[in-house]
């Protein structure tokens, strides 16, 4: 069961997504997630859609991943679609037994689904374009002007790092206690809701504590190595704003202007 | 902030996200509604470090899941998952840290799934449920049929493992030299 994680999401390419900088990607999805909510109408959904699927063909990356991500989400989808297909009152369109399809439903019903299924595809762009490591980076350079108010931009920046590293090492020994317990006749798979959070117990007890000495060791490493936090710490790989970066900045704010004139004129 | 807790913080966070991987879905509830222990590194934190650790243990959960794309409800999911983990640690923290009793420990787990509740249920009515585009006439129902009893159950289950969890691996966050005796012994 725990061998099947796969662990971050990254396809290695060299598309123009692929080059950006990670600052820029984070910045530019914020934006693009601004301009989703702000359309409300078909002339600004379909350029969204447009706009989206000439992203995707630009990270060269194959629908399928895009799918897999849109696939998990199927349920909630044909929720939000369901409900509004039924639940909006206008035009009777048809009728099945005490439900009524609207003219209206149907509309914002389809609105709805594209809405959320952008919403997760441009995660996906995010995450497929760019290695968990460059985010990182990207996020804490982000959250370096919010130091004063007190963000702990480089401390997270370094918790984010080392959880990463040490995912599979976590899951390798959940995998290893799991079987020793197994073999001591503990049972996860069967029982109820009760019977299976207490049979958790035996098994996070020394993962705990496992967690926990590895953090001690670590911890002791890096004081011998005499880390100190951020201050005055150099990168090996620096980040570096290219003519690219400002070209995606400005083609997206640009986006979002076109969004807001679609919903405010049109 | 201490190295130590650096890195205990970015092993539990780490912990978190792989408890998440272990979900199940519930009898009754609809399927996007899954069970998973995923808060309970954040509260051992909340207990055993600060009110505070718990909820950075919560964010960088929820921001590794991001990161690596483990995140099948996508941003908004994230963000209600971080929401309901902060309050709950928040609460559970700031009341447990003042008298640190098992009575209190009790009292701290009761108000937090309380207090995770009832934020869950206004974020979900003010602007989670409206980001997923469900229609406002029928988020009511939702709310009633799913959300509460879900976090009402999610919290109350996650609560009792935390503190029974919390009684067997407190001795670690004594004071380094006896916690050291007591590690040498198990």
């Amino acid at each position: 069961m725990l061998k099947d994680i796969t662990i971050g999401q990254y396809i290695p390419g060299t598309s123009l997504i692929h080059r950006l900088d990670p600052r820029c990607k984070i910045l530019s999805v914020i934006i693009y997630m601004i301009a989703l909510f702000v359309v409300n109408d078909t002339v600004g959904y379909f350029s969204v859609l447009l706009f989206s699927l000439l992203i995707i063909l630009l990270t060269g990356i194959s629908p399928v991943y895009y799918f897999k991500g849109i696939k998990a989400l199927l349920i909630i989808i044909f929720l939000t679609v369901g409900l509004h297909f039924f639940m909006t009152p206008g035009t009777v369109v048809a009728e099945i037994g005490p439900l009524a399809i609207t003219q209206e439903g149907i509309k914002q019903g389809i609105f709805m689904g594209t809405r959320l299924i952008l919403l997760v595809t441009i995660t996906s762009v995010l995450t497929l374009t760019t290695t968990p490591i460059a985010l990182t980076d990207g996020i804490e350079l982000l959250l370096n002007p919010f130091k004063r108010i007190g963000v702990p931009a480089h401390e997270l920046a370094m918790m984010m790092t080392i959880a990463l590293r040490f995912i599979p090492t976590l899951v390798e020994e959940t995998d290893k206690i799991m079987k020793a317990q197994m073999a001591r006749g503990a049972d996860f798979e069967s029982g109820n809701i009760i019977q299976r959070a207490k049979a958790l117990i035996p098994l996070l007890v020394p993962l705990f504590l496992g967690a926990f000495r590895r953090a001690d060791d670590l911890a002791m490493a890096m004081e011998a190595r005499c880390y100190r936090g951020g201050e005055n710490r150099t990168r090996m790989k620096q980040l570096k704003y290219s003519s690219l970066d400002i070209i995606a900045m400005v083609v997206i704010v640009v986006f979002l202007g076109f969004s807001i004139y679609t919903r405010v004129v049109l | 902030m201490n190295i130590k807790i650096l890195t205990r913080l970015a092993l539990l966070s780490a912990f978190g996200l792989i408890l998440q991987m272990f979900d199940f879905p519930l009898p009754f509830f609809p399927e996007y509604l899954k069970y998973d222990a995923a808060e309970l590194p954040a509260l051992i934190a909340a207990f055993a470090i600060s009110p505070w650790a718990g909820v950075l243990v919560d964010f960088g959960k929820n921001l590794l899941s991001l990161l690596i794309g483990n995140a099948p409800s996508g941003l908004i999911g994230l963000t209600a998952n971080f929401i309901a983990g902060a309050t709950f640690s928040l609460v559970e923290g700031f009341i447990y840290a003042s008298n640190k009793t098992k009575l209190r420990a009790i009292v701290a787990i009761a108000a937090g799934v309380i207090s995770t509740t009832i934020t869950m249920a206004l974020c979900n009515y003010f602007f989670l449920l409206p980001l997923w585009g469900i229609p406002k006439n029928s988020i009511l129902p939702l709310m009633t049929a799913a959300i509460i009893p879900f976090n009402l159950f999610k919290g109350s289950v996650t609560g009792i493992i935390t503190f029974v969890l919390y009684k067997k691996v407190k001795f670690f966050f004594e004071p380094l030299s006896r916690s050291k005796e007591v590690y040498a012994e198990k």
